[in-house]
Order: structure tokens, then sequence, then C-alpha cells
């Protein structure tokens, strides 16, 4: 039974004669877990919210929207946890809803504490929504968006600035939400590892911005098929596992009937195939040791640093020690909560640890987690501009830069835009643009492909290795495991304030059982 | 050595009952007239201070209050010069004990007052002064409580953007610094306010028939509280002194709480 229907959809916004949306049709059927995907600034979230009616862009709407359920009945979850948090504590946030809509206090109070139970969210009902993590944020969103019984839940990217642990918890309970209660959900989503076994229908957005770009799919491995061989550009989209699935079939390596998406199905694959041979295959997608050849020169050094925010409080920092050397990319992954953050405002100096050593040899540049912290102005050029004039360097660096690294061509068009106009990927370019006219000797990145799409990703990843080419050292938080795996050479795990583990990717992720890629799970016990 | 505070059995009475109270306490602050009753205040609220937030936290803020009750005695010497007795000529401008006496009483009353804040927010939080608003005025309860959360998300914000200046060389503590941090800071609130919005409509804020959620039940200890709160304002009214009783009623509540638990613990 159909409970959305979407006919000859196009869709302008108001100042705009472009549509971002053109001719799209497409059906949703009750209990069905739906995922869209698509590269950034495609339409995914103009497409979600026009499901939403009460959410809907301003613009020029043609064609027709049929929804079996009415607008409140419409669970929507926003990708940033913190900011669609409305009330200050918990308890307050999960009622807002029921409240909206005049529920009497008793049947709040037996929906509230039903939902607890079945979520196991009773210990946060008394808590301040600033003390939540960000994973337990999200998951306040979602019950929240439960109190109202809804027949269709949209996700826009839910999972997008939580750790990987807490998106695997966040997935496990929708997935739950969808096996036991039958709720319909429609997930738009970059990172689809773990995300595709679910889905039931993918709605994918190609790149060609002709009439109907929409593709349905009715599995995953359809879906797998055709962006391997067809839209090889977003092949960065799809989770590794499904690319080495596709890489291993067209070699001739692996043979299945369907294309093997969990660490469960490749050790089942390999034991009941050539096991050797198949073995070596995953070996070579492991990290290469120091595959950029950094130098033996230290040019970050850290001696027993302690760091704490006041006086009376525990050490977020506790007598940390690292060496990090000229040209190579660090990583420190960890859960949130960790002092990943702290520890990078002590390497740029923002921040003075009261006891230890910070060395750090020549000038450094920063990127936050959101790069919109990075825009001083409403205006693309003038804000790199503003900063060439307030660092006393000319104006020229700015198409020097661009012309140096490929990558930034794309945002020689986005030079007039406003910062905030600009989709993820390309925000996140034009923030390291403007860091790089600094020519930093040391880079330090928090969370750099956060909320990114897999194009954007490779082109990150293009950019990493030619700036490591010239020199420049690397620092990056990141809760992106393969991203990590694929560009860093060497990595650290933080836990409770200090590196818990240092070395190399190869080394740190094959050691770690839970904090760790696919990848190295499937090969764990098999060597 | 045990620094956990004791339980404030206070805290459970109704919003009302509270609000009522301590709108009681506050006329009464006032209502000293340049009298004892006021000194009295300030020792029952300091005890009250004492139990509920602790002896430490308590001398930092008494240091607090001897600078406030100082200063206003000095400036209200300097630029008031009324009064009979006066103590010493500058100028010819004459410096009187009755202006330095009047400046001390008045940063008693302000010191009365802050004390005041302090024991009222143990016992009253931004839930329950939602709860009171929100159930009459439900957009003004609305905006205090948005309000309430924004406080930790400016300083949380405000950080990211002090840290992620410095790196771009931007430190200078100037005019032009503080300008670039407030427009950034709105910048992004702004943004962070228009998902805050959607979320809210998205969730049926717009809706009409909107209730809200009775969290709290008035009991009989509500109805005593204020019945007690009242006579002793009365006594208060009537008779120097009973000003003592009537800020010491959270104090005196939570020792009979520690007795009767401590009771039913031995009956065990």
């Amino acid at each position: 039974m159909e409970i959305l229907s979407v006919k000859n959809l196009t869709f302008r916004y108001d100042n705009s004669e472009n549509p971002i949306l053109n001719n799209i049709s497409f059906t949703v059927n009750k209990g069905e877990f739906v995922v869209v995907c698509g590269k950034s600034g495609c339409g995914k979230t103009t497409l979600l919210r026009l499901i939403k009616r009460s959410l809907s862009p301003s613009g020029r709407l043609e064609g027709d929207i049929f929804l079996e359920v009415s607008d409140l009945k419409i669970g929507y979850v926003f990708q940033n946890p913190e900011s669609q948090l409305i009330m200050d504590n918990v308890f307050d946030e999960l009622i807002f809803g029921c409240e909206n809509i005049g529920m009497n206090t008793s049947l709040i109070k037996l929906k509230l504490g039903e939902l607890c139970a079945y979520l196991g969210i009773e210990d946060l009902l008394s808590k301040k929504c600033t003390a939540l993590s960000g994973g337990e944020k999200q998951l306040i969103n979602l019950a929240g968006v439960l109190m109202m019984e809804p027949e269709i839940i949209i996700l826009d990217e839910p999972f997008s600035m939580l750790d990987p642990i807490a998106s695997d918890t966040f997935l496990s309970i929708l997935t739950r939400l969808h096996r036991e209660l039958g709720i319909t959900v429609i997930l738009c989503e970059h990172t689809l590892d773990n995300v595709l076994i679910e889905a039931s229908k993918i709605l994918y957005f190609t790149d060609n911005a002709a009439v109907n770009n929409l593709l349905t799919f009715y599995n995953s491995d359809d879906f797998i098929e055709y962006i391997s061989n067809e839209n090889p550009s977003y092949k960065y989209g799809l989770p590794p596992l499904a690319r080495l699935g596709a890489y291993g079939a067209k070699k001739e390596i692996v043979k299945f009937k369907h294309y093997p998406l969990t660490v469960a199905e490749w050790k089942h694959l390999i034991l009941n195939t050539k096991k050797e041979e198949l073995t070596d295959f995953l070996h070579t997608f492991l990290p290469r040791e120091n595959h950029i050849l950094s130098s033996n020169e230290a040019v970050i050094n850290l001696k027993n640093v302690c760091f704490r925010y006041e006086k009376n409080s525990n050490d977020i920092i506790n007598h940390l020690s690292l060496s990090i050397q000229k040209g190579s990319l660090y990583a420190i992954i960890g859960g949130n909560g960790a002092g990943k953050t702290t520890l990078l405002s002590l390497l740029t100096g923002y921040r003075k640890p009261y006891s230890g050593k910070i060395k750090v040899l020549g000038t450094v540049g920063y990127l936050p987690q959101n790069p919109a912290y990075a825009f001083t102005d409403d205006n693309v050029l003038e804000d790199l501009k503003l900063i060439c004039k307030n660092n006393h360097i000319s104006y020229d660096i700015i198409d020097k830069t661009i012309n140096l690294y490929p990558v930034f061509e794309e945002l020689k068009d986005y030079l007039n835009f406003n910062p905030l106009d600009l989709s993820g990927g390309q925000m996140q370019l034009m923030a390291l643009l403007k860091i790089l006219l600094l020519s930093p000797d040391v880079l330090i990145l928090d969370e750099p492909t956060k909320g990114l799409d897999g194009f954007h990703k490779d082109k990150l990843s293009k950019l990493f290795s030619l700036l490591r080419q010239n020199g420049t050292t690397i620092v990056m938080v990141s809760h992106d495991l393969n991203f990590v795996s694929e560009n860093a050479d060497r990595c650290g795990m933080m836990f409770m304030g200090t590196l818990s583990v240092s070395g190399s990717c190869n080394q740190v992720l094959s050691s770690n059982h839970f904090y760790t890629t696919a990848l190295y799970r499937i090969l764990k016990g098999l060597n | 050595m045990n620094t956990s505070k004791p339980t404030n059995y206070f805290y459970s009475f109704h919003p009302a009952s509270l609000l009522f109270y301590y709108i009681l306490v506050i006329f009464a602050i006032f209502k000293c007239d340049y009298n004892y009753n006021l000194i009295y205040a300030f020792i029952s609220l300091s005890i009250c201070s004492v139990y509920l937030k602790g002896i430490m936290a308590y001398i930092k803020s008494l240091l607090y209050y001897m600078v406030l009750i100082l200063a206003t005695g000095i400036f209200n010497v300097v630029f008031n010069h009324s009064g009979e007795n006066v103590f010493l000529y500058v100028n010819d401008i004459p410096l009187t004990f009755d202006s330095l006496f009047y400046g001390f009483y008045t940063g008693v009353l302000v010191s009365c007052l802050l004390l005041w804040f302090t024991t009222l927010n143990e016992s009253m939080d931004t839930g329950k002064i939602n709860y009171l608003i929100g159930t009459r005025l439900k957009a003004t309860g609305m905006i205090l409580s948005l309000t309430f959360g924004f406080t930790e998300k400016f300083r949380y914000k405000l950080d990211i953007i002090r840290h992620t200046l410095y790196t771009q060389g931007i430190r200078t503590l100037n005019l032009k610094y503080g300008a670039t941090v407030l427009s950034l800071l709105i910048n992004v609130m702004l943004e962070d306010s228009s998902i805050t919005a959607d979320s809210m409509i998205a969730r049926g804020y717009t809706s009409k028939g909107r209730k809200s959620y009775k969290k709290y039940d008035f009991y009989i200890k509500d109805v005593c509280l204020l019945i007690l709160a009242s006579i002793c304002f009365t006594l208060f009214l009537l008779f120097d002194g009973f000003i003592i009783l009537l800020i010491l009623i959270p104090v005196i509540h939570n020792i009979y709480k520690e007795f009767l638990w401590k009771y039913y613990l031995s009956k065990i």
C-alpha cells in the first residue's frame, strides 16, 4: 500500500530559474526503508522538506505529492543534533510535540514511560540537553519525534555528526523501530555503511541535471552495480565493503549472488572460497605504511602535557606525549568527550597546558568542525582578501593558491557567494583555501569529512596528498575511520585525556576490535 | 572531608507555593524600614545560604558582599551630603555619618537581594519558572526556555569563534575584534535558530490547542506552606524579629525532614 506518491515533481527556489528537482516521480510503500542519496546540493534535503509540508521551502512547485497521512504524522530528524533541540532539558524536549497537539497529561505520561523503557533512555530524562553527548542528543531528537507516534520518519543525514559507535547505536534503534513497529523510514545519508543493508528502496540523484534525474533501485545489488559501472564519480559514496565486492567481482577474484555488505557475510565468503587468495586480495586494500614518506624531523612535540578547564575540574588532557614528523598525516580518533578537540586547541596555542611542554615548529592553520566559523565576511572573496590584509600578504596569493591545487578549481565560480550559501563540501574546501593562504607549515583539522559526500571526500584526499608532498604536516581529528585508514599514515586513539594507543594506522586499527574499519574486522582472526 | 551538600527537601514543594513564599520573603526584605530587621534578614538568609550551598561558597560570596556594602557606603558619603552628623569637611563639603549609614544600609539591602536569589535558585529551577509562566503565557514561557538554552550555546560557540580567529591572526582585543566576534556569533546563532524554529514547526508548534503538561501536583504540604508563610509574614508586620522565622522556613523544613529520615531509618 502506497503511503507516499510523488508524480512529475519540479521545484525551483524563488531566486533561481534552474529547477533543483526536475520532473521526478517515485512511490513509497507503507513500512518501507527508503534511502535517498546523491552528491551534495543535488536536491535531497529539498525533496525531504517538500514531503514534510510544514517545512516546505519557498519556491515554485509543479507536479503532485500524495500523502496518505497527515503532516503531524510525519516525523523529521535534522542533521545537526544540537540545533534541533528546543528545550533546555530532556524531559521538556520529549513532551514538547505532545503538548503542541494538545495531548492531556495522563496520556503523555503513559507514552513517555513506555517510550523511555523501549529506548532505554530513563537515565537521560533528568539531564540538561547540553550535558548530553552527540549520540544521545540525536537519540533524544528521534525520541521526541516518536512521542507523536509518526507513521513516516524522515531523517536528513542523522549520522553525519556522530562518532562510529554512536552512529551504529542510532541505526540499530532506527532498524528496530522499522522492523518492530513497521514505521516507514525515509533516510537521506552520505555515509551508506550499514544503511544499504536495511534499504528496501534506494533513491539516487544522478549527476545529470536533466529531466528526471532520480533513479529508483529496489535492492542494494542493482545500486552498487550501477554506481560501479555507470557512475564511478560517486563510488566513494558506496560503503567500502561494497566497493571491495564490486572490484573483486570485476577482477573475478570473488563470486557471490548478492553483494556481501557485512563483516559476517565477508567472513563466510572467505571461509567458503579460496581463503588464501581472497585474504591476499583484501590485504591489498589495507593502508600502506607511510605511503607518502615523511621526514624524520619532528615538527610537533608534546611531553607530559596536562590540561584542565577549571582549577577544580578533572584533567581533560592527562600526561599526553606525542611526536609528529614533518609531512605526515596524523589522525586522532576516539569517542565523543575523549579530549580530541581540546588537544587541537593546545596544538594551535589557543590554550596553554598547566604542566608539560608543547613545541610546534612553524605556522599553524586551523579548521574548526563547522567550516562556517572560518568566515568573517558575507562575501567569500572579501573574506579571503581580509585574511590576506590582516596577515600582510599580497592578494595575488588567492589566485596562486587556487591554481596550485587543482581541487580548488570548482571554487572559482563561487568566489562572490555568501559562504553560508555554499554546499557542505564547497564550504569545507573554501575554508581550507582560506587557511592555505597563510601557507601554514602545520594544518590542524577538526572533523574535516563531517557531512561530506564521497565526491568531496575524494577531493579532500587528493588535496592532503599534494599538501604533504609540499612538506605540510597535517593533524586531524576524525570519526571517519575509512577516511583515516585510507589517508593517514599514523594515528592515535584518545581515551580519558591521553593517547591509549598510537602508531601506524595499520597497527592501531588492526589492534582495535570495535573502533576500527570493516576491512580490519574481516581480516581479524583470518591470518 | 565530606563536602556533599545536604538534600534540599524544600525543592519538592509545588512551584506556585514556592513562588508565593519567595515573593513574601522579598516583600518582607523591602519592608525592613531602616531598622534591625534588615540585619536579621541578612543573618537568616546567610544561614539559608550556608545550609543550601555550603560554607565555602558562602564565604566567597560574603567577601563580595562586604566590598559591595563598603562601596555603597563610600559612594553615598561622597555624593550625598544630607544629614546632621558631620564627621569631615572636604573643600567645605560636609561628609556625614547619616549618609554613610544609609549607604551601608543600601549595600546590606542589595546583598540581601542577592542572597535571596541564591536561595531561590536552589529551589526554583528554569523548569519550574517555565511551568508557572508557560501554563498561562505560553509564548513567554517558550521564549524563556529557549533563552536558558541559548546561554550555554552562546558560550560554547563563542569559544570556537575565538579559537578560529586566533589561528587566523585576529588576536588583538580591541573594538574591531569585538565587532568581528559579535557579527560571527550572531551569524551562526541565527543559522542555528532557523533549524530550531524548523524543529519546532516539525513537531507541531504552530498547531492550535497547545496544552501544558502538568508536571507538579498540589499536595496538602503546599497548602501548609502557604498558611505558615502567610502567618509568619503577618507576625513580621506586627512584631519585629519574625522575619527570621519567615526566612528560615526552608532550613527548618529541611532539618525536620532530615530528622524524620533518620527516624524512619532507625525503624527499619
